[in-house]
This record gives structure tokens, C-alpha cells and sequence, in this order.
């Protein structure tokens, strides 16, 4: 039973699933329990739904130059309500983990975004954006996107900049507001995934699932900037037809070029990808397996395409190239 | 082009033998710790781990063929501290009479006391007296996969093993990655009739809980973040289901308030026998066969 919530600047804390309770009588030790590990591990989650949120928000505003007509606009940040939570101990759990309530919530405000910079925090309560209510993430969806849905419909080209929108917000009881200038963004959205797996992968167009495995994986944000960028990459770039060594480099290339531009030190990209070929051996063959046991042994190997080791040349010389460019100041976009 | 194929395959089998490494030690330690219930069918604990490049999965084969000249049994690991290490072994020794998952030794030795193990270094062959303390009979495995998993079970000739899944290893801290064994040792401790279940609580997986629980603080491990390790591993853990207070038949390992709540009182347990110097003998395991 899980529900997903609308789209302002990605993923919705709605999106951590629903509760489940039973009639049956319980004791109460064992419901203080239930109410116990919600807790917990709604915090746990949305720690790392946090950490995703701003990577994807510097990588995708980071990147806009890259999407020309697909870009959206974003704030940044994680909103839900306590409604979102199925039964009671998930909505109390929620409430607490989450600093949730019945209006809609801030959960997140990520990091040197619009949201950041006009000083909404998290906890704060959103009650009207232009004076017009907000009940539910929708209403906020809806306001955000505002300008970029009337510039399409009318055939307009996107504003430079979008005009600021201004937040009612509830703060420890007292009312105050914020103007909030979205910004321009490329549409993909990260969401996460309970897997241990360790790369990410397209769930649609623009959405791109990063497992768990991953992001417990990588401890440094720079390597795994790099490692989404290039997923991101993909998703924008890969067309039917390419073949897979020229869709692997392209990604890479963009996706250091992404991380570069959004602040995340260009040099990691050569320790994530290595990092990652360590675990998954997979991809040092491009996916492939290098040869089937029963086959002769070395023979078909030394023909086979070793994918990662070719790029890794590539990636090495462009993170050189991009901390160069940084270094003198250069624009990074090709 | 080639080398640098190589060096990156390489780094991935020196990694999958570290985290299989890390797993036969931690299951030697637990092995030990389950020792008074597993009556007389004992084998060794020596903290050794070994590899022939047959076994590699297939992704390793080409760099389990450049680490390893032929298909003999080859120790990959010794584990500080451990009888193997005091024995001698090193990483390299060929173990000659060993070539499945069970160390031979050169004669078949009864009860405890120092066994001869034939080896060959650098060409030499050698014997080094092996004083290990024994364990209960278990095999353990790390097997490769994207599912957070362990089990345990027996194979048709009735030898008992268990396996962890590589998720975990990668993931869990020592002691709870010694906790996720222990318990699967839990289950098998359960299977091999050592346990009197009416003393216990109904329910299987708190059993082995609880059993696993102790191994763990008999082998020394640290215990107090094993909960935590239960919450965010062996659970499917965006899927919030899981807590709620019917256990779900579907899952191997439900994660259910009562079982957390059960671990909690165990660790109290154990922590009050730890405090008071006592035996640490979890209730309801027969009296030491021996």
C-alpha cells in the first residue's frame, strides 16, 4: 500500500510508504514498539532521501544548459503531510520523524536552493503560496510550475528568470512569509529504492531510482555526484540506435561535466567508477560476462569488449580537463 | 588497455575474497561459541580462509586464473589473532589434502589437541601443527546477490551450512554482521535437536534470535547495535509493511515489534550475565553433550 505524491523538486516523503495496522489487540508494549521502529526508521530513510535531494538538486539546476526546452522550474526541497501516512502510528510516526502536520510540511530544504535562500526551513508549515491555499503537494506543484506550463501554452519561450512566489508559512505558531524564486532545472528526478543494489537505474523517462546499496555505498558526495550524473546523462542523451560505447563515454563525459558544474569535485569520478568496479565486476565488461564456463577460457576473453577500462582513460582525462577549466575559471559546458 | 582491464578485475576479486574472509572468521568465532551444543561431530575453527580458482564466480574466473598458477586449494586468508595464524599459515600456502570446503588433516585426529596439516610453500612442502579450538560442524558461505538475505538449511548428505548474503557483508558493521550468522547458527543449533523449543518462545525466528544472540556475545562480538542492523537490513526497509503487527507469512525473516521487543529483553539478558561475571548459557540448551 504506497502512495506518491506529486512532483515539486522530486520526491515526496509520501513516497516512504503507508502503514499497516490490524484490529487485532495489541499489547501496548508491542504498539509503543511499532511507533518506536516507524520512527526510527522514518529517520533513517528520510536521512538519505535528504543527502539524494540535494545532490539531485545541484546536479539538475546544475545541468539546466543541457535540457534547452525539457527544463522545469524547482525550489528544492522534500514537503508531505502527516495525512500521507496510512493508520495511526504511521501518521504519530510521522509526525515526530518527520516533524509532519496536517498542512503541508517542510521536510527538506536542500542545499543553495531557492527554498534555502529565501530562508524557509524545515518544519515550516506552507499555507498559502500567492494567496492561494495549499492543501496538498499539488497546490504547491501546480504554483511552482506555474510559469513554465503558461510559457508552453502559449508558445513563449521560458522566462531567464521566473518570478518569485510568496510562501504564507506557519513557524512555531506564527505566521510569517517568503519569496521564493524557482529556478530553472533538468526534469529528472531521483527517487530511492529499498535494494542493495549498487547502480542506479531508469524507472521512467525522468525518473531515475538510486538503491539504497548505492547510497550507503558511497560516502562521498563527490563520487556519487558523479556515478547519478552519468545516469542522468543517459536518460537525457541515449537514443535508439546508439550503441553501447558511444552511449557509456557520452554519459560519462556529461555526467562529469554535470558533477563539475554543480560543485562536486571533478577528480572524484575516477575513484567512484573504480570504486564501483570493484564490487560489481560486471560493468569493468560492460555487463557482460566475460565468458561462459564451459567455454574455453582465455580465448574468448581476450577479444571481449573490457568496457570500463577503455573509459576510464576518457574519465580520467576529463576529470583533469574539467578541475583545469575550474582552476581557471573556464565555463565547463561544452 | 588490457592491463588496466586486468588491474580493475583484480581489485574486484581481491575485494569479493576480503568480504569472504570477513565471513569465515566471524563464522569460525561463532562456530566455537556454539561448540557445547553440537555434541561430539566437531571440526576445527583455525580462522583460515582458502580458494582453489575453480569456485571463482564466473565474472572472477580471468582473475582467479592470474592469482592462481593452477586448481589447488590456495589460503587467501588468516585471520589475525586465530590457531591458523599460530600455526604458521600464510596467505599463499597451498593446503595439499584439502580440496573441498573442510580442512584434512594428515591423520584423522581425535577430540581436540594439535593436528598436522600438510602444506606447500614456495615449492616446499611443509607440515604445520594446527592447535585450533573446535566449533560445531557448519559450513558458511558468502553468495553474490542484490537481495538483503541469509538462510540456513542442510544439504542431502546432511551437512549443515549457512550463507550470507554479499549485501549484508558490505553493509553491516561486525557485529552485526556476526548477529545476521549467528542467528542462521540459531536456526541450525534449532535443527540439530541441541534445544529444548518449549523452554523458548513459539516463535522461530525470535528462537534463533535469541540463540544467536548469545553466540555472539560468547564469541566476544559487540551486541548492542544488532537491533538497529534487524531494522535496516534484514527487513525490506522502505517497505513499512513490515512493521506492521501481523507478520507476514511471505517474508523469511519478518520483522515484527514483538521479535524487536523479544532481542531487546535477550540483550538485557546478557548484558546482566556479562555484568555479573556469570556462565553465558542461553535457557533452554541441554547440558553440553561432552
Amino acid at each position: 500500500m504506497k502512495r506518491f505524491a506529486g512532483r515539486v523538486g522530486g520526491l515526496a516523503v509520501t513516497a516512504l510508504g503507508a502503514l499497516t495496522c490490524t484490529t487485532a489487540p495489541v499489547s501496548e508494549p508491542v504498539r509503543l514498539e511499532t511507533f518506536e521502529q516507524a520512527t526510527q526508521m522514518l529517520e533513517r530513510t528520510a536521512a538519505e532521501r535528504r543527502r539524494l535531494k540535494d545532490i539531485e538538486f545541484a546536479l539538475t539546476h546544475g545541468s539546466q544548459g543541457f535540457c534547452g526546452e525539457l527544463v522545469v522550474a524547482r525550489v528544492g526541497g522534500i514537503f508531505g503531510t502527516g495525512s500521507s501516512f496510512v493508520g495511526p502510528i504511521g501518521q504519530r510516526a510521522a509526525m515526530r520523524a518527520l516533524d509532519l502536520g496536517d498542512a503541508l510540511s517542510v521536510v527538506h530544504v536542500a542545499r543553495g536552493g531557492p527554498l534555502e535562500r529565501a530562508g524557509v526551513r524545515a518544519g515550516d508549515r506552507i499555507l498559502s503560496v500567492d494567496g492561494a491555499p495549499v492543501r496538498a503537494l499539488e497546490d504547491l506543484g501546480a504554483a511552482v510550475s506555474a510559469q513554465v506550463t503558461a510559457a508552453r501554452s502559449e508558445g513563449r519561450a521560458l522566462p531567464q528568470r521566473f518570478a518569485p512566489l510568496r510562501l504564507q508559512l506557519l513557524r512555531d505558531s506564527q505566521e510569517t512569509s517568503a519569496r521564493v524564486e524557482p529556478v530553472r532545472a533538468c526534469p529528472i528526478q531521483l527517487s530511492t529504492a529499498t535494494s542493495p543494489a549498487l547502480l542506479p537505474v531508469a524507472t521512467g523517462t525522468f525518473v531515475a531510482t538510486v538503491p539504497l546499496g548505492l547510497l550507503r555505498f558511497m560516502d562521498s558526495d563527490d563520487q556519487l555526484a558523479s556515478i547519478l550524473g552519468h545516469q542522468i546523462a543517459h536518460q537525457l542523451f541515449d537514443r535508439d540506435g546508439d550503441d553501447l560505447v558511444t552511449r557509456e563515454s557520452r554519459a560519462d563525459r556529461i555526467g562529469q561535466i554535470m558533477a563539475a558544474r554543480a560543485g562536486f569535485d571533478p577528480m572524484a569520478a575516477i575513484a567512484a567508477w573504480e570504486e564501483l568496479a570493484a564490487e560489481v565486476p560486471e560493468i569493468i565488461y560492460g555487463g557482460r560476462v566475460p565468458f561462459p564456463r564451459s567455454q574455453t577460457r582465455f580465448g574468448l576473453f581476450r577479444v571481449r569488449h573490457h568496457a570500463l577500462a577503455e573509459r576510464l582513460e576518457a574519465i580520467r582525462s576529463t576529470a583533469r580537463e574539467l578541475s583545469e577549466k575550474l582552476a581557471r575559471g573556464e565555463d565547463l559546458l561544452p | 588497455m588490457q592491463a588496466e582491464a586486468d588491474r580493475l578485475a583484480d581489485l574486484g576479486y581481491a575485494r569479493w575474497i576480503g568480504a569472504a574472509s570477513r565471513v569465515a572468521e566471524i563464522g569460525d568465532r561463532l562456530r566455537v561459541a556454539a561448540a557445547p551444543w553440537c555434541g561430539d561431530d566437531l571440526t576445527p575453527a583455525a580462522g583460515l580462509g582458502w580458494t582453489r580458482r575453480t569456485w571463482a564466480r564466473n565474472i572472477h574466473e580471468p582473475a582467479a586464473f592470474r592469482r592462481f598458477p593452477d586448481d589447488r586449494v590456495y589460503v587467501v586468508f588468516v585471520a589475525p589473532g586465530m590457531a591458523g595464524e599460530r600455526a604458521g599459515f600464510e596467505v599463499g600456502d597451498v593446503l595439499l589434502d584439502s580440496p573441498t570446503y573442510e580442512l584434512v588433516f594428515v591423520e584423522d585426529a581425535q577430540g581436540s589437541g594439535p593436528r598436522r596439516v600438510r602444506i606447500e610453500r614456495d615449492g616446499t612442502e611443509l607440515e604445520l601443527e594446527l592447535d585450533a579450538p573446535l566449533g560445531c560442524p557448519w559450513l558458511l558461505f558468502m553468495q553474490e546477490s542484490e537481495q538483503v538475505n541469509a538462510y540456513a538449511s542442510s544439504n542431502r548428505r546432511g551437512q549443515a551450512f549457512a550463507v550470507v548474503n554479499r549485501p549484508i557483508v558490505r553493509e553491516a558493521r561486525t557485529g552485526d554482521l556476526a548477529f545476521i550468522i549467528g542467528h542462521e547458527f540459531g536456526h541450525l543449533l534449532l535443527d540439530g535437536g541441541a534445544v529444548d523449543r518449549a523452554r523458548l518462545r513459539a516463535d522461530r525466528e525470535a528462537q534463533a534470535d535469541y540463540l544467536g544472540a548469545y553466540l555472539v556475545a560468547r564469541a566476544g562480538y559487540e551486541l548492542d547495535a544488532s537491533t538497529d542492523m534487524l531494522f535496516t537490513s534484514l527487513m525490506e526497509r522502505d517497505d513499512i509493511e513490515g512493521l506492521s503487527l501481523e507478520p507476514l507469512r511471505n517474508r523469511s525473516h519478518p520483522v515484527t515489534p514483538a521479535r524487536t521487543l523479544a532481542l531487546r529483553e535477550t540483550l538485557e539478558e546478557i548484558g546482566r550475565k556479562l555484568r555479573a561475571q556469570a556462565d553465558l548459557t542461553p535457557d533452554g540448551l541441554r547440558a553440553p553433550a561432552r
